[in-house]
C-alpha cells in the first residue's frame, strides 16, 4: 500500500473545491458568530419576554408591608435615577428630558431621597400637592400618571419583574381562589409580630419552580424586621452596620512566576476557557468527521468509486478524501476563530453586554488557540480514519449511522468528563484519559490551563500519532474492499476476516 | 497467444465461499473487439474488475498490456463500469479533465484534450454546464469522454449497452467501432447477444465463473449445429413431432430449429409443408443467441 501523493492531492483538491462551493459550507462558517451573538443576547431578550411575577401580601402585623413597599420604591428610584443619569436628554422619557445632567452623586442621592418620599406619600394617598415643580416632584408625578412607564424605561428595577397586587381585606380562602385563577403567582403571609420571631411567615403558591419572588421578598422583609429589632434594642445604626458587615474574601491568584495578583472574573474565565475550547473542538471534530462519513457514503452511491479505482489506488482515494475534508474543516475552524477573535476584540460591548463578561481572556491566550488547532488536526485524523473505514462499508447513510454508534458512544466520554477535568485538570481521571488516544486531543485541551509536564505532551502526542497511523492503515484495508461492496454491511466477524486476509496480501 | 493484450490463465476469485470466477483462461488479440458473454451473475464483472486492477485474483496469472500487475498500468487503460455516475455539481469540462489528470495527464493537456473530445462528441456547448443538467444520453457521452480522454491502449466496457435507448445504443456502438479503427483494443461484456454478434471479433461465453466456449465468431459458429428458421401459420405443437431436431425455439409464428448432425433439411421442409403453412424457410448458421442458450442451457451449476 504505497501512497501516490500527487493523486491523493488531486482528489483532495477536487473535494475541497466542491465543498467550499456548497451552501452548507458557508452556513457552517457563518453559524458560529450567529450562535455566539444569539447566546450573548438571548438572556437580555429573555429578560424582556419573561412575564412579571404577580404577588400579594397578607400582612397581619399592620406595618411590614408598608415598610417593605417603601424600601422597594427607594431601590427602584435609585435604579431609575441612575438610568436617567446615564441617558442623554433625548433618550429619556419626554416629560423628564430636561432634568439636567445628574452628574454629581450628591445630587442624585438627594433626588432619590425626595422622589422616594413623594412616591411613598402618593402610595399612601397622603400627598397634598398637585403641580410638579421640583425634579423629584416631576419624576414622582410621571410615575403616578403612568405606572407602567418606569419599569419599561429602567428594566433593571425590581418592579419590572415582581408586581405587587393590592388585596385589601382579603383572607386566605379568597387569596387561594386568586391563586387557582392564576391571578397571582403567590402570596406572602406576614405574622402578627415578626419582630418577636417564632415563625408563622408563609409563602403560598402553586408553582414551586419559580422561587425568585420568595427569595427577593423574604430578604426585604428580613431587612425591615432586622432594622426594627435594632431600633427596639436601641443599637446605634453605625454599630448595627458594623455587626452585620460580612467578611469578604478576595480571590488571589498565584501565577506561574510565584507572584500574587488579585483575581478578577476574567482570571476565572481564563482558567475555564479550555473547557469552552474542548466543546468547540468536539463540535468541530464531530461535525467535520460526519461530513467525511456522508461524503464517503455519497461517493459509493453516486457510483463513481469504480471508475476512480480503475485510475488510482484505494489508499490514494481515501487519503485524498481525508485531506480534502480536513482542508475544508480547517477552513471552517480558522474562519470561526477569526470571527470569534474579531468579534471579541472589535465589539467587546456586544458580547460583554450579556453579563459584563470579559471574553478577551479567551483570546489573549495564544497557547489555547494553538493547542486547539493542533488537537483539532490530531483528533480529526484519528476519527476521520475510523469514519472513512466505516463509511466505505455502508451503502446508505442509515446503515452508516448504525455502524457509527460505537464511535458516537466513544465521543460522548470527553463531553461527560469536560467539567470534572476542568475542576481537577491534573487529577487521576485526567492523567489516565490523556493516554487513551481516542480522548487525548480533548483531554489535553481540557488541561491547558494547568499544563502537565513536557513529557506528557511529547508522550501522548507520539502515542496519538502512532494510533493515527495504525487507524489509517486499518481503515485503508477496510476501505479497499468495503468501497466496492454492495448490499448489507458485513458482520463484525467478517470484517475481522477481511482485515486478516488483506494483511497477507503483499502488493 | 503471446501477443495478446489481455491474457488470463486459470484465474480464480472467491467471495465469502462463493466462487465468482473459476479457473478462467482467455486471450484478447490486439486491435479487436472482444466480448465477454454470459448470463447475469456469470462472473463477467468480477473478471473485468480483476483485469482493470480493482480486484486481485486469488490464484492464477493475469497479464494486461505486458504487465503482471494491472494496478501499475492503470494509466494505459480506460474503464467504464456498468454502474456509473458523475459528480453532479462539477462542470462537464472540469470533470473530464479531472479524470484525465487522475490518469496522469498534465493539467493543460487534460483540459485541451477534454475540450477537443467534448467538441468531437457534440458537447461543445456544454463545457461549463453542471453535470446534473445533462440528459441521460449526454451524461453517457461525458462518461465515455472521461474514459477515453487519456487515449488508453485498452478500453474496457462493462455492459455498455444496458439501459440505453436505440439511439444511444447506436452511439456507443459507433464509438466502439471508431476505437477499433484506431487500432485500439476494446473489451466489453454483455448479455445481449444481438449486439455482441454485430460488433465482436472474438468472444468468450462464461457461466458460473467458468468458460463454456471461446474464439472468433466464425470459429464458434463453425462448431455449432445447423439451424433452420421458419415463419409459419398453424399449430406450432406439430413442430415437436418432427424427427432429427435437437432443439426448438418457437415464438408462435416464427421458430428456430436446431438440427441434429445427420438431419437432412429437405426432409424437414417436406414434413413441414404437409402440416403447416410455411411462409419462409431459411437454412443458415446458428445465431449467437442460439449458441449461447445451448451452451448455457447445457451447463449446470457445479
Amino acid at each position: 500500500m504505497r501512497l501516490d501523493a500527487s493523486k491523493a492531492a488531486l482528489v483532495a483538491a477536487r473535494e475541497y473545491l466542491e465543498n467550499v462551493r456548497t451552501r452548507g459550507f458557508w452556513i457552517s462558517v457563518l453559524m458560529m458568530p450567529f450562535i455566539l451573538i444569539l447566546v450573548s443576547t438571548t438572556p437580555v431578550l429573555l429578560r424582556g419576554a419573561e412575564s412579571e411575577a404577580r404577588f400579594a401580601v397578607l400582612d397581619k402585623s399592620g406595618w411590614v408591608e408598608r415598610a417593605v413597599a417603601a424600601r422597594i420604591i427607594r431601590d427602584d428610584v435609585t435604579v431609575l435615577v441612575a438610568t436617567l443619569a446615564r441617558k442623554t436628554p433625548n433618550e429619556r422619557p419626554k416629560a423628564l428630558g430636561d432634568l439636567g445632567a445628574l452628574d454629581a452623586a450628591d445630587d442624585r442621592a438627594r433626588l432619590v431621597d425626595e422622589t422616594s418620599r413623594l412616591l411613598v406619600q402618593i402610595r399612601q394617598a397622603e400627598l397634598g400637592i398637585d403641580t410638579a415643580t421640583t425634579p423629584a416632584e416631576r419624576i414622582a408625578f410621571w410615575w403616578r400618571d403612568d405606572p407602567e412607564a418606569p419599569a419599561k424605561f429602567a428594566p433593571a428595577m425590581a418592579s419590572a419583574k415582581f408586581r405587587y397586587v393590592a388585596t385589601p381585606g382579603m383572607d386566605k380562602p379568597e387569596l387561594n381562589a386568586w391563586l387557582a385563577d392564576d391571578r397571582l403567582l403567590g402570596y406572602f403571609v406576614i405574622p402578627d409580630d415578626p419582630v418577636a420571631g417564632g415563625g408563622g411567615a408563609e409563602y403560598v403558591t402553586r408553582k414551586l419552580t419559580n422561587q425568585d419572588v420568595r427569595r427577593w421578598y423574604a430578604d426585604l422583609v428580613t431587612d425591615v424586621v432586622r432594622d426594627r429589632r435594632i431600633r427596639e434594642e436601641n443599637i446605634a445604626p453605625a454599630t448595627a452596620e458594623w455587626i452585620q458587615a460580612p467578611v469578604d474574601f478576595a480571590a488571589v491568584r498565584l501565577d506561574a512566576t510565584g507572584a500574587e495578583a488579585e483575581a478578577g472574573f476574567s482570571d476565572t474565565l481564563g482558567q475555564w476557557a479550555p473547557v469552552a475550547f474542548v466543546y468547540l473542538l468536539w463540535i468541530s471534530i464531530f461535525s467535520i468527521t460526519q461530513m467525511l462519513l456522508t461524503n464517503t457514503v455519497d461517493e459509493k452511491s453516486n457510483k463513481l468509486v469504480e471508475v476512480l479505482l480503475s485510475s488510482i489506488a484505494p489508499v490514494d482515494l481515501m487519503a485524498g478524501k481525508i485531506l480534502g475534508i480536513a482542508a475544508t474543516g480547517i477552513t471552517i475552524v480558522v474562519a470561526w476563530l477569526t470571527l470569534f477573535v474579531g468579534l471579541v476584540l472589535l465589539l467587546p460591548g456586544l458580547l460583554s453586554g450579556a453579563g459584563g463578561m470579559d471574553l478577551s481572556a479567551l483570546v489573549n491566550q495564544p497557547t489555547y488557540l494553538a493547542s486547539f488547532l493542533v488537537y483539532f488536526v490530531l483528533g480529526y485524523l484519528f476519527y476521520a480514519a475510523l469514519l472513512c473505514g466505516i463509511g466505505s462499508l455502508a451503502s446508505n447513510l442509515k446503515e452508516a449511522q448504525t455502524l457509527m454508534m460505537p464511535i458516537q458512544l466513544l465521543l460522548i466520554v470527553p463531553l461527560i468528563v469536560m467539567v470534572p477535568i476542568g475542576r481537577d485538570p491534573n487529577g487521576l481521571l485526567a492523567q489516565i484519559l490523556s493516554w487513551l488516544p481516542p480522548f487525548t486531543p480533548f483531554v489535553m485541551m481540557n488541561r491547558a490551563a494547568f499544563p502537565p509536564g513536557v513529557a506528557t505532551y511529547v508522550g501522548t502526542t507520539l502515542l496519538m500519532l502512532v494510533s493515527i497511523a495504525l487507524a489509517l492503515r486499518l481503515a485503508a484495508r477496510v476501505f479497499e474492499t468495503g468501497v466496492l461492496m454492495t448490499g448489507k454491511p458485513p458482520k463484525l466477524r467478517h470484517l475481522w476476516d477481511l482485515l486478516r486476509e488483506r494483511s497477507h496480501d503483499a502488493r | 497467444m503471446a501477443d495478446a493484450v489481455v491474457a488470463l490463465h486459470e484465474v480464480t476469485k472467491t467471495f465469502a465461499n462463493v466462487v465468482a470466477v473459476d479457473r478462467l483462461s482467455l486471450a484478447v488479440p490486439p486491435g479487436t473487439i472482444y466480448g465477454i458473454l454470459g448470463p447475469n451473475g456469470a462472473g463477467k464483472t468480477t473478471s473485468i474488475r480483476m483485469l482493470v486492477g480493482i480486484l486481485r485474483p486469488d490464484s492464477g496469472t493475469l497479464r494486461v498490456l505486458d504487465s503482471d500487475s494491472p494496478s501499475t498500468i492503470k494509466a494505459r487503460l480506460g474503464y467504464l463500469p456498468e454502474e456509473k455516475g458523475l459528480y453532479k455539481k462539477m462542470r462537464v469540462l472540469d470533470l473530464v479533465a479531472y479524470f484525465g489528470r487522475l490518469k496522469g495527464l498534465p493539467r493543460a493537456d487534460a483540459y485541451a484534450r477534454g475540450k477537443r473530445l467534448l467538441d468531437e462528441f457534440e458537447l461543445g456547448a456544454w463545457h461549463d454546464a453542471k453535470c446534473e443538467s445533462l440528459s441521460k444520453g449526454m451524461g453517457q457521452k461525458v462518461q465515455i469522454v472521461a474514459t477515453l480522454i487519456h487515449e488508453p491502449e485498452l478500453i474496457v466496457l462493462d455492459e455498455p449497452f444496458s439501459g440505453l435507448d436505440p439511439v444511444n445504443v447506436e452511439l456507443v456502438r459507433n464509438i466502439v467501432l471508431a476505437q477499433r479503427a484506431r487500432n485500439r483494443t476494446v473489451l466489453l461484456s454483455t448479455h445481449v447477444m444481438e449486439q455482441a454478434e454485430q460488433i465482436c471479433d472474438s468472444l468468450v461465453v462464461i457461466n458460473h465463473g467458468r468458460k463454456l466456449l471461446d474464439g472468433t465468431l466464425a470459429d464458434i459458429r463453425r462448431g455449432a449445429h445447423r439451424t433452420v428458421t421458419i415463419d409459419y401459420d398453424g399449430d406450432g405443437a406439430l413442430l415437436r413431432e418432427l424427427p432429427g431436431i435437437e432443439r426448438i425455439n418457437d415464438a408462435g409464428r416464427h421458430a428456430e430449429l436446431t438440427l441434429q448432425a445427420e438431419t437432412n433439411t429437405q426432409d424437414i421442409l417436406a414434413r413441414l409443408v404437409d402440416r403447416l403453412t410455411i411462409r419462409r424457410f431459411d437454412t443458415r448458421e446458428a445465431s449467437l443467441h442460439e449458441i449461447f442458450v445451448r451452451a448455457v442451457g447445457g451447463d449446470h451449476a457445479p
